[in-house]
């Protein structure tokens, strides 16, 4: 019996989210988009360690192989992130990396990105990835769940080892949180 | 004068002390009760709607990162905590474009918004409702416009309860005042009514005995009680001078010609019913008009008056006199058997009336002639008695005055005869 109403729940749910689905197609969000504003939202709920830096200095967003994020990053150039300007850049090497805040490893970081990651040491930097191969290796991993939503994991370890506080809200937020 | 007017002014004076002790008493308490229900309803509505305001705080703080994720369910989730709060009907999340994100209402189903209020954070007051308009931020950003709707049904309910109170609180006032101005009425109009009823009974009975009870407090209706009281007591005292005027011959102090008839119509009566006999004796002057002409009136009334005193001295003190006009005067003689008795007494009344008698300087001397009739033994009706008497009267004047007479039926044939 409960079968039989599930059933036809999800038959009606499916006609009706099918429809909205076809009204919202021309206005959705492209992906990449979408992963821009996620990127400004974790470095607002993220809290990093007091570096003394003065407030008109950028908050930087380093891009590593994910033109199409750095294009939509552009949008949100000069948002305030904890009282500072945010600014993206695309980085190549191991050496521009050490003044981002944030860092996003595309989908085309490949093998060159891990090994930026594994230059970065304990800097306080927040690594943000959609690589599903250097998933273990970051501190918040984008993933798209079942129902095609734009979802991330966060690795608690992994972001205090670099002495990154993050929000309870965002924890509340992500599909899972791995503690170790 | 309005119809109210009119009709509050013939009330009986209970029902106008009621009337005025309620409408008193309603007045006092219906600014304190107003006052404290516009008190009430405006406190009771500030803390509500400071706690909605604090409730929709707390709620955007909650799902500020939902809105910026766009996490739908996690916004849902967020929202639909609102059910612990009873009072709430419905909420929306907005995204900054304007597409909802999440919606709660109490009963499943959307309701109508009250209004729809531009983009700024306000809360808006209406007659049943509160709502409240926040925008979500995260950290500086604004992410996304919540509003919540919240009922004012416990408003209602408390206003609603609070009124019934105040007027139970009436009732009881009004219930209060009732019983404590029936004693205070009853003190003020039992006097009031006693007054009337000895008025009615004075009216009705012509009786102006002094009242049994005078009211004896100092106030307004003590005073009208008294005044009553000394008005009964003068109205005594005129009737006592008027039947005085009316019974009294003024210049002899002997009774009247009216006095004296009724009082023989009585002693006729009275003889009658008791058998015992009583006799009328008219007395007539001889001489008086003489007198009356040559020494003039005043003499011929101090004259008069000595002729009654002399008549009292002679006469018992049961026998009545009076005077019944001029130089007539008669007598009416109860329990007068025996003729014999009659005619001495009449004897020492003419004896003492043809004494001479010193007024104002003249010696005069008149005399007097008498008749008498006896009841029932001549006749038994006053007009009968009376027309004897006169027959003996004028018989003893002809016989050459100074003298009495008897009726007897010879008197009439002699008088026919003549």
């Amino acid at each position: 019996m409960k079968r039989v109403a599930a059933v036809v729940l999800s038959l009606t749910l499916f006609a009706s989210s099918a429809l909205a689905m076809a009204a919202n197609a021309a206005q959705r969000v492209p992906e990449f988009a979408m992963k821009a504003v996620y990127l400004y939202n974790f470095a607002q709920l993220t809290n990093w360690p007091p570096r003394g830096e003065a407030s008109d200095e950028p908050f930087n967003v380093c891009v590593f192989g994910g033109d199409e994020v750095f294009h939509a990053l552009e949008a949100l150039e000069g948002r305030k992130v904890n009282g500072h300007p945010l600014h993206s850049l695309q980085i190549e090497d191991a050496v521009a990396v050490r003044q981002c805040h944030l860092l996003f490893l595309g989908e085309d970081a490949g093998r060159r990105g891990r090994r930026l990651l594994d230059g970065l040491g304990d800097a306080s930097i927040l690594t943000v990835t959609d690589d599903p191969s250097l998933a273990d290796s970051v501190a918040v991993s984008l993933v798209v769940t079942e129902g095609k939503r734009l979802a991330f994991d966060i690795k608690l370890g992994l972001a205090k080892g670099r002495n990154l506080a993050l929000s309870s809200k965002l924890l509340r937020l992500a599909n899972r949180v791995i503690v170790e | 004068m309005s119809g109210w007017a009119l009709w509050f002014r013939h009330r009986p004076i209970p029902a106008k002390l009621k009337l005025i002790t309620h409408l008193l008493v309603l007045l006092a308490l219906l600014p304190i009760i107003s006052i404290n229900i516009g008190y009430e309803y405006l406190s009771v509505r500030d803390s509500m709607r400071s706690e909605a305001e604090v409730r929709a705080n707390i709620i955007r703080e909650n799902v500020a990162a939902a809105t910026a994720f766009g996490d739908r369910e996690s916004a849902d989730e967020t929202l639909s905590s609102l059910r612990a709060s009873p009072n709430v009907i419905q909420a929306v999340l907005l995204l900054r474009d304007g597409t909802p994100l999440a919606r709660f209402s109490v009963g499943g189903e959307p309701e109508r918004w009250m209004e729809i209020p531009n983009r700024t954070d306000q809360t808006i007051l209406g007659w049943n409702r509160i709502l409240v308009a926040r925008s979500v931020y995260l950290k500086e950003s604004r992410v996304g416009w919540l509003m919540i709707e919240t009922s004012m049904k416990p408003l209602h309910d408390r206003l609603l309860l609070y009124a019934l109170v105040s007027l139970v609180a009436v009732l009881i006032s009004i219930a209060l005042t009732s019983m404590l101005s029936r004693r205070l009425t009853h003190g003020i109009t039992t006097p009031l009514s006693d007054l009337m009823d000895l008025a009615r009974h004075v009216t009705d009975h012509q009786d102006y005995s002094p009242p049994l009870r005078v009211s004896d407090s100092q106030d307004e209706i003590g005073g009208l009680s008294r005044a009553f009281d000394t008005m009964l007591a003068a109205i005594r005292e005129r009737d006592a001078r008027l039947s005085q005027i009316a019974y009294c011959d003024s210049l002899t102090g002997l009774a009247n010609r009216h006095a004296f008839m009724e009082r023989l119509q009585q002693s006729v009566d009275q003889a009658r019913r008791s058998g015992k006999s009583c006799c009328l004796m008219f007395l007539d002057l001889d001489h008086f008009k003489f007198v009356n002409d040559t020494y003039g009136h005043a003499v011929g009334d101090a004259l008069l008056r000595e002729v009654a005193r002399r008549l009292k001295n002679v006469m018992r003190n049961d026998d009545f006199i009076g005077r019944l006009g001029g130089d007539e005067f008669a007598i009416i003689i109860e329990n007068a058997a025996d003729g014999a008795g009659l005619a001495i007494a009449s004897g020492k009344l003419v004896r003492s009336l043809s004494e001479p008698m010193r007024i104002e300087e003249c010696d005069v001397q008149i005399g007097a002639s008498i008749g008498f009739g006896r009841c029932p033994d001549d006749a038994d009706k006053v007009s009968e008695l009376m027309r004897m008497a006169d027959v003996a009267m004028y018989a003893a004047k002809k016989g050459g005055k100074n003298r009495f007479r008897a009726y007897s039926p010879d008197l009439e044939q002699d008088e026919r005869r003549s």
